[in-house]
Protein backbone atom coordinates (compact mmCIF):
# COMPACT_ATOMS: atom_id res chain seq x y z
CA UNK A 1 0.00 0.00 0.00
CA UNK A 2 1.93 3.30 -1.23
CA UNK A 3 -0.73 6.13 -2.08
CA UNK A 4 -0.38 8.50 0.81
CA UNK A 5 -4.00 8.71 1.00
CA UNK A 6 -4.32 4.98 1.65
CA UNK A 7 -1.29 4.94 3.95
CA UNK A 8 -3.00 7.96 6.23
CA UNK A 9 -6.57 6.46 6.23
CA UNK A 10 -4.58 3.40 7.51
CA UNK A 11 -2.97 5.84 10.50
CA UNK A 12 0.50 6.43 8.92
CA UNK A 13 1.30 10.00 9.74
CA UNK A 14 4.19 10.09 7.62
CA UNK A 15 2.03 9.54 4.82
CA UNK A 16 -0.49 12.26 5.94
CA UNK A 17 1.88 14.64 6.13
CA UNK A 18 2.38 14.47 2.49
CA UNK A 19 -0.82 15.24 2.10
CA UNK A 20 -0.48 18.14 4.63
CA UNK A 21 2.40 19.16 2.49
CA UNK A 22 0.86 19.37 -0.89
CA UNK A 23 -2.60 21.27 0.46
CA UNK A 24 -1.10 23.59 3.25
CA UNK A 25 -0.98 26.04 1.33
CA UNK A 26 -4.35 26.53 -0.34
CA UNK A 27 -5.48 26.07 3.01
CA UNK A 28 -3.68 28.74 4.76
CA UNK A 29 -4.99 31.09 1.83
CA UNK A 30 -8.73 30.31 2.57
CA UNK A 31 -8.27 30.07 6.36
CA UNK A 32 -6.11 33.42 6.52
CA UNK A 33 -8.63 34.90 4.27
CA UNK A 34 -11.41 33.95 6.09
CA UNK A 35 -10.17 34.77 9.65
CA UNK A 36 -8.83 38.19 8.54
CA UNK A 37 -5.81 37.11 11.07
CA UNK A 38 -2.79 35.16 10.79
CA UNK A 39 -2.82 33.57 13.99
CA UNK A 40 -6.47 32.37 14.21
CA UNK A 41 -5.37 31.53 11.06
CA UNK A 42 -2.73 29.30 11.54
CA UNK A 43 -5.49 27.63 14.29
CA UNK A 44 -7.82 27.30 11.61
CA UNK A 45 -5.44 25.20 9.42
CA UNK A 46 -4.29 22.93 12.67
CA UNK A 47 -8.07 22.21 13.51
CA UNK A 48 -8.80 21.17 9.78
CA UNK A 49 -6.04 18.90 9.31
CA UNK A 50 -6.87 17.64 12.60
CA UNK A 51 -10.14 17.18 11.49
CA UNK A 52 -9.20 15.16 8.57
CA UNK A 53 -7.15 13.32 9.84
CA UNK A 54 -9.87 12.07 12.08
CA UNK A 55 -12.55 12.01 9.30
CA UNK A 56 -9.76 10.49 6.78
CA UNK A 57 -10.95 6.36 7.10
CA UNK A 58 -14.31 7.79 6.06
CA UNK A 59 -13.05 9.57 2.92
CA UNK A 60 -14.27 7.66 -0.05
CA UNK A 61 -12.72 9.46 -3.06
CA UNK A 62 -15.48 10.46 -4.27
CA UNK A 63 -14.44 13.80 -4.55
CA UNK A 64 -10.63 14.57 -5.29
CA UNK A 65 -8.70 14.82 -1.42
CA UNK A 66 -8.01 18.56 -2.08
CA UNK A 67 -11.90 19.60 -2.52
CA UNK A 68 -12.66 17.14 -0.02
CA UNK A 69 -10.36 18.35 2.51
CA UNK A 70 -11.08 22.25 1.43
CA UNK A 71 -15.14 21.59 2.42
CA UNK A 72 -13.53 20.75 5.63
CA UNK A 73 -11.54 23.72 6.14
CA UNK A 74 -14.52 25.66 4.61
CA UNK A 75 -16.08 24.37 7.52
CA UNK A 76 -14.13 24.69 10.12
CA UNK A 77 -13.67 28.13 9.24
CA UNK A 78 -17.29 29.50 9.62
CA UNK A 79 -18.19 27.33 13.10
CA UNK A 80 -15.09 29.10 14.32
CA UNK A 81 -17.38 32.22 13.32
CA UNK A 82 -20.21 30.86 14.56
CA UNK A 83 -18.71 29.80 17.99
CA UNK A 84 -16.53 32.81 19.25
CA UNK A 85 -19.58 34.81 18.16
CA UNK A 86 -17.18 37.64 16.57
CA UNK A 87 -18.47 38.02 13.24
CA UNK A 88 -19.16 41.91 13.76
CA UNK A 89 -16.60 42.70 15.34
CA UNK A 90 -14.30 41.40 12.43
CA UNK A 91 -16.04 43.94 10.16
CA UNK A 92 -14.31 46.85 9.42
CA UNK A 93 -11.27 45.50 10.56
CA UNK A 94 -7.96 45.98 8.66
CA UNK A 95 -5.53 43.32 8.62
CA UNK A 96 -2.42 43.77 9.47
CA UNK A 97 -0.76 44.22 5.49
CA UNK A 98 2.33 42.23 6.53
CA UNK A 99 0.30 39.53 6.87
CA UNK A 100 -1.17 39.73 3.93
CA UNK A 101 0.01 37.39 0.48
CA UNK A 102 3.20 38.86 -0.38
CA UNK A 103 2.64 40.57 -3.94
CA UNK A 104 2.04 38.49 -6.19
CA UNK A 105 3.06 38.63 -9.85
CA UNK A 106 0.11 39.52 -11.80
CA UNK A 107 -1.95 42.00 -10.61
CA UNK A 108 -0.12 45.72 -9.40
CA UNK A 109 0.81 44.49 -5.70
CA UNK A 110 -0.86 47.94 -4.30
CA UNK A 111 -4.35 47.07 -6.04
CA UNK A 112 -4.56 43.15 -4.61
CA UNK A 113 -3.32 44.74 -1.03
CA UNK A 114 -6.59 47.17 -1.67
CA UNK A 115 -8.95 43.94 -2.64
CA UNK A 116 -7.09 41.67 0.27
CA UNK A 117 -8.15 44.59 2.82
CA UNK A 118 -11.78 45.06 1.14
CA UNK A 119 -12.43 40.95 1.17
CA UNK A 120 -10.93 41.58 4.86
CA UNK A 121 -13.65 44.14 5.65
CA UNK A 122 -16.27 42.24 4.61
CA UNK A 123 -19.49 40.62 7.11
CA UNK A 124 -18.07 36.70 7.76
CA UNK A 125 -20.75 35.25 5.87
CA UNK A 126 -20.96 37.51 2.25
CA UNK A 127 -16.84 37.41 2.74
CA UNK A 128 -17.19 33.41 2.84
CA UNK A 129 -19.77 33.04 0.00
CA UNK A 130 -17.46 35.27 -1.98
CA UNK A 131 -13.91 33.46 -1.30
CA UNK A 132 -15.61 30.29 -2.40
CA UNK A 133 -17.62 31.66 -5.18
CA UNK A 134 -15.58 34.58 -6.80
CA UNK A 135 -12.15 33.71 -5.96
CA UNK A 136 -12.35 29.92 -5.69
CA UNK A 137 -14.26 29.10 -8.37
CA UNK A 138 -17.19 26.64 -6.93
CA UNK A 139 -20.60 27.38 -7.95
CA UNK A 140 -23.70 28.06 -5.89
CA UNK A 141 -24.89 24.69 -5.28
CA UNK A 142 -21.60 23.48 -4.38
CA UNK A 143 -21.61 26.54 -2.47
CA UNK A 144 -25.01 25.04 -0.94
CA UNK A 145 -23.61 22.00 -0.29
CA UNK A 146 -20.62 22.74 1.81
CA UNK A 147 -22.00 24.94 3.76
CA UNK A 148 -25.45 24.05 4.54
CA UNK A 149 -26.83 27.24 3.21
CA UNK A 150 -29.40 27.95 0.75
CA UNK A 151 -28.16 28.35 -2.91
CA UNK A 152 -30.42 31.85 -2.96
CA UNK A 153 -28.91 32.87 0.21
CA UNK A 154 -25.27 32.19 -1.66
CA UNK A 155 -26.53 34.08 -4.49
CA UNK A 156 -27.62 36.87 -1.88
CA UNK A 157 -24.75 37.06 0.00
CA UNK A 158 -22.51 36.94 -3.16
CA UNK A 159 -24.82 39.67 -4.71
CA UNK A 160 -24.11 42.10 -1.45
CA UNK A 161 -20.20 41.18 -0.89
CA UNK A 162 -19.96 42.18 -4.28
CA UNK A 163 -21.26 45.35 -4.19
CA UNK A 164 -19.82 46.37 -1.05
CA UNK A 165 -16.41 45.71 -2.49
CA UNK A 166 -17.34 47.43 -5.53
CA UNK A 167 -18.28 50.59 -2.91
CA UNK A 168 -14.98 50.02 -1.12
CA UNK A 169 -12.92 49.75 -4.03
CA UNK A 170 -14.29 52.45 -5.43
CA UNK A 171 -13.75 55.32 -2.84
CA UNK B 1 -35.14 49.44 -17.77
CA UNK B 2 -34.50 51.37 -14.64
CA UNK B 3 -31.01 52.08 -12.98
CA UNK B 4 -32.09 49.89 -10.18
CA UNK B 5 -33.05 46.91 -12.11
CA UNK B 6 -30.07 46.96 -14.28
CA UNK B 7 -27.92 46.67 -11.05
CA UNK B 8 -30.03 43.90 -10.30
CA UNK B 9 -29.04 42.00 -13.81
CA UNK B 10 -25.55 43.62 -13.79
CA UNK B 11 -23.90 40.31 -12.00
CA UNK B 12 -25.51 37.87 -14.44
CA UNK B 13 -24.79 39.85 -17.03
CA UNK B 14 -21.01 39.91 -16.55
CA UNK B 15 -21.27 36.41 -16.21
CA UNK B 16 -23.25 35.83 -19.71
CA UNK B 17 -25.84 34.61 -17.84
CA UNK B 18 -28.92 35.98 -19.47
CA UNK B 19 -30.64 35.31 -22.44
CA UNK B 20 -30.10 37.14 -25.47
CA UNK B 21 -32.93 39.50 -25.62
CA UNK B 22 -31.79 40.76 -21.54
CA UNK B 23 -28.80 40.75 -22.39
CA UNK B 24 -29.36 43.55 -24.68
CA UNK B 25 -31.62 45.48 -22.56
CA UNK B 26 -28.82 45.87 -20.64
CA UNK B 27 -26.73 46.59 -23.10
CA UNK B 28 -28.57 49.21 -24.55
CA UNK B 29 -29.36 50.89 -20.89
CA UNK B 30 -25.62 50.74 -20.22
CA UNK B 31 -25.27 53.05 -23.53
CA UNK B 32 -27.68 55.55 -22.59
CA UNK B 33 -26.41 55.77 -18.76
CA UNK B 34 -23.02 56.33 -18.12
CA UNK B 35 -23.37 56.20 -14.40
CA UNK B 36 -24.83 52.55 -14.90
CA UNK B 37 -21.50 52.12 -16.99
CA UNK B 38 -19.58 53.16 -14.67
CA UNK B 39 -20.79 50.84 -12.21
CA UNK B 40 -20.76 47.91 -14.84
CA UNK B 41 -16.80 49.10 -15.32
CA UNK B 42 -16.29 48.76 -11.32
CA UNK B 43 -17.88 45.50 -10.67
CA UNK B 44 -15.76 44.44 -13.85
CA UNK B 45 -12.58 44.94 -11.64
CA UNK B 46 -14.06 43.68 -8.57
CA UNK B 47 -13.94 40.32 -10.54
CA UNK B 48 -10.96 40.74 -12.41
CA UNK B 49 -8.99 41.70 -9.02
CA UNK B 50 -10.89 38.28 -7.44
CA UNK B 51 -9.73 36.42 -10.17
CA UNK B 52 -6.05 37.61 -9.66
CA UNK B 53 -5.38 36.61 -6.04
CA UNK B 54 -3.07 33.69 -4.85
CA UNK B 55 -4.87 30.67 -3.95
CA UNK B 56 -2.21 29.15 -2.14
CA UNK B 57 -0.06 31.36 0.31
CA UNK B 58 2.40 29.10 2.53
CA UNK B 59 2.31 29.78 6.31
CA UNK B 60 4.92 31.85 7.73
CA UNK B 61 5.81 28.84 9.60
CA UNK B 62 5.89 25.49 10.10
CA UNK B 63 2.50 24.18 11.62
CA UNK B 64 3.25 20.16 11.02
CA UNK B 65 4.65 19.92 14.35
CA UNK B 66 1.71 21.18 16.33
CA UNK B 67 -0.50 19.26 14.03
CA UNK B 68 1.17 16.12 14.41
CA UNK B 69 1.69 16.55 18.34
CA UNK B 70 -2.35 16.50 18.14
CA UNK B 71 -3.37 13.66 15.77
CA UNK B 72 -5.35 11.53 17.74
CA UNK B 73 -3.58 7.90 17.62
CA UNK B 74 -4.65 5.60 15.03
CA UNK B 75 -1.99 3.36 15.02
CA UNK B 76 0.02 6.56 14.59
CA UNK B 77 3.73 6.38 12.70
CA UNK B 78 5.86 8.85 15.46
CA UNK B 79 7.97 11.46 13.27
CA UNK B 80 11.53 11.63 13.68
CA UNK B 81 11.74 15.52 13.55
CA UNK B 82 15.32 16.00 14.40
CA UNK B 83 15.87 14.01 11.47
CA UNK B 84 15.07 17.01 9.26
CA UNK B 85 17.34 19.45 7.97
CA UNK B 86 16.92 23.01 7.33
CA UNK B 87 16.17 22.42 3.58
CA UNK B 88 13.86 25.44 2.91
CA UNK B 89 16.92 28.05 1.30
CA UNK B 90 17.53 25.72 -1.32
CA UNK B 91 13.99 24.46 -2.21
CA UNK B 92 12.89 28.23 -2.90
CA UNK B 93 15.06 28.60 -5.85
CA UNK B 94 13.12 25.87 -7.52
CA UNK B 95 10.05 27.54 -6.25
CA UNK B 96 10.66 30.82 -7.82
CA UNK B 97 11.70 29.50 -11.45
CA UNK B 98 8.61 27.00 -11.59
CA UNK B 99 6.29 29.49 -9.67
CA UNK B 100 6.02 31.83 -12.55
CA UNK B 101 5.09 29.84 -15.26
CA UNK B 102 2.84 27.52 -13.09
CA UNK B 103 0.73 31.34 -12.09
CA UNK B 104 0.36 31.66 -15.94
CA UNK B 105 -1.94 27.73 -16.09
CA UNK B 106 -3.84 28.76 -13.34
CA UNK B 107 -5.19 32.98 -14.99
CA UNK B 108 -7.80 33.53 -15.51
CA UNK B 109 -10.09 31.03 -13.70
CA UNK B 110 -7.76 29.70 -11.20
CA UNK B 111 -5.45 32.43 -10.16
CA UNK B 112 -2.18 33.62 -8.64
CA UNK B 113 1.17 31.50 -7.55
CA UNK B 114 1.57 28.74 -5.88
CA UNK B 115 3.41 29.97 -3.60
CA UNK B 116 3.90 33.02 -2.49
CA UNK B 117 7.24 34.94 -3.37
CA UNK B 118 8.70 35.91 -0.67
CA UNK B 119 7.17 33.10 1.92
CA UNK B 120 9.52 29.73 1.63
CA UNK B 121 8.32 26.79 2.54
CA UNK B 122 8.23 26.00 6.22
CA UNK B 123 8.72 22.12 5.76
CA UNK B 124 11.87 21.13 5.44
CA UNK B 125 11.44 17.32 5.44
CA UNK B 126 10.65 15.27 2.39
CA UNK B 127 8.98 12.01 1.69
CA UNK B 128 10.23 9.30 -0.28
CA UNK B 129 10.41 10.46 -3.75
CA UNK B 130 7.99 7.24 -4.68
CA UNK B 131 5.45 8.62 -2.54
CA UNK B 132 5.17 11.82 -4.62
CA UNK B 133 5.37 9.95 -7.39
CA UNK B 134 2.26 8.02 -6.43
CA UNK B 135 0.38 11.11 -5.18
CA UNK B 136 0.90 12.90 -8.57
CA UNK B 137 -0.34 9.84 -10.40
CA UNK B 138 -3.39 10.05 -8.35
CA UNK B 139 -4.30 13.18 -9.35
CA UNK B 140 -3.38 12.77 -12.86
CA UNK B 141 -5.86 9.90 -13.20
CA UNK B 142 -8.02 12.26 -11.94
CA UNK B 143 -7.09 14.76 -14.67
CA UNK B 144 -7.33 12.60 -17.45
CA UNK B 145 -10.92 11.76 -16.77
CA UNK B 146 -11.76 15.73 -16.45
CA UNK B 147 -9.09 16.70 -19.49
CA UNK B 148 -11.99 17.10 -21.88
CA UNK B 149 -13.52 19.97 -20.18
CA UNK B 150 -10.27 21.68 -20.40
CA UNK B 151 -9.55 24.77 -23.51
CA UNK B 152 -6.58 23.06 -25.51
CA UNK B 153 -4.52 25.94 -24.88
CA UNK B 154 -4.94 25.47 -21.24
CA UNK B 155 -4.18 21.79 -22.11
CA UNK B 156 -1.11 22.73 -23.90
CA UNK B 157 0.52 25.40 -20.97
CA UNK B 158 -0.58 22.81 -18.69
CA UNK B 159 1.78 20.08 -20.34
CA UNK B 160 4.42 22.87 -20.85
CA UNK B 161 4.29 23.41 -17.28
CA UNK B 162 4.58 19.83 -16.13
CA UNK B 163 7.19 19.71 -18.48
CA UNK B 164 9.49 22.41 -16.86
CA UNK B 165 8.65 20.42 -13.41
CA UNK B 166 9.44 16.96 -14.42
CA UNK B 167 12.89 18.12 -15.76
CA UNK B 168 13.75 20.05 -12.41
CA UNK B 169 12.39 16.45 -11.10
CA UNK B 170 15.02 14.44 -13.25
CA UNK B 171 17.44 16.55 -12.93
CA UNK B 172 17.47 16.56 -9.24
CA UNK B 173 17.17 12.70 -9.15
CA UNK B 174 20.45 12.62 -11.29
CA UNK B 175 22.34 15.08 -9.39
CA UNK B 176 21.46 12.79 -6.48
CA UNK B 177 22.46 9.74 -7.91
CA UNK B 178 25.84 11.27 -7.65
CA UNK B 179 25.48 12.99 -4.70
CA UNK B 180 23.46 10.99 -2.78
CA UNK B 181 24.00 13.14 1.04
CA UNK B 182 23.42 16.23 -0.70
CA UNK B 183 20.94 18.08 1.03
CA UNK B 184 20.40 20.85 -0.63
CA UNK B 185 19.33 18.24 -4.07
CA UNK B 186 17.12 16.33 -2.07
CA UNK B 187 15.38 19.96 -0.94
CA UNK B 188 15.26 20.99 -5.02
CA UNK B 189 13.84 17.47 -5.60
CA UNK B 190 11.71 18.02 -2.67
CA UNK B 191 9.97 21.67 -3.89
CA UNK B 192 10.17 20.10 -7.12
CA UNK B 193 7.34 17.51 -6.51
CA UNK B 194 5.54 19.93 -4.70
CA UNK B 195 5.02 21.93 -7.58
CA UNK B 196 3.99 19.14 -9.66
CA UNK B 197 1.53 18.27 -6.69
CA UNK B 198 -0.24 21.66 -6.73
CA UNK B 199 0.03 22.45 -10.52
CA UNK B 200 -2.15 19.30 -10.69
CA UNK B 201 -4.42 19.93 -8.10
CA UNK B 202 -5.12 22.84 -9.80
CA UNK B 203 -5.78 21.71 -13.52
CA UNK B 204 -7.95 18.77 -11.56
CA UNK B 205 -10.21 21.92 -10.26
CA UNK B 206 -10.02 23.42 -13.72
CA UNK B 207 -11.85 20.43 -15.24
CA UNK B 208 -14.73 21.19 -12.80
CA UNK B 209 -14.88 25.46 -12.97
Amino acid sequence: MTDPIQRAKAGDADAFRILYEGHVGRIYALCLRLAGDPAKAEELVQDTFIRAWEKLPGFRGESAFGTWLFRIAVNVGLSDRRATGRREARVGLTTDPEALPAPGRSADPGDRLDMERAIAGLPPKARAIFLLYDVEGYQHAEIAEMTGIAEGTSKTQLFRARRLLREALSR
Amino acid sequence: MTCEQFDQWLDAFLEGGLTSVRQGELAFHMEQCAECRARADEMRLVLAAATSLPRSIMPPRDLWPEIAGRLPARRRNPVAWNRWLPLAAAAVVLVAVTATVTWQLSRPSAPGPVFSASAPPAIVGFAADRDYVLAAEDLERVLAEGRQRLAPSTIALLERNLAVIDSAIGEARAALEADPANADLRALLWSAHRQKLDLLDRATRLTRS
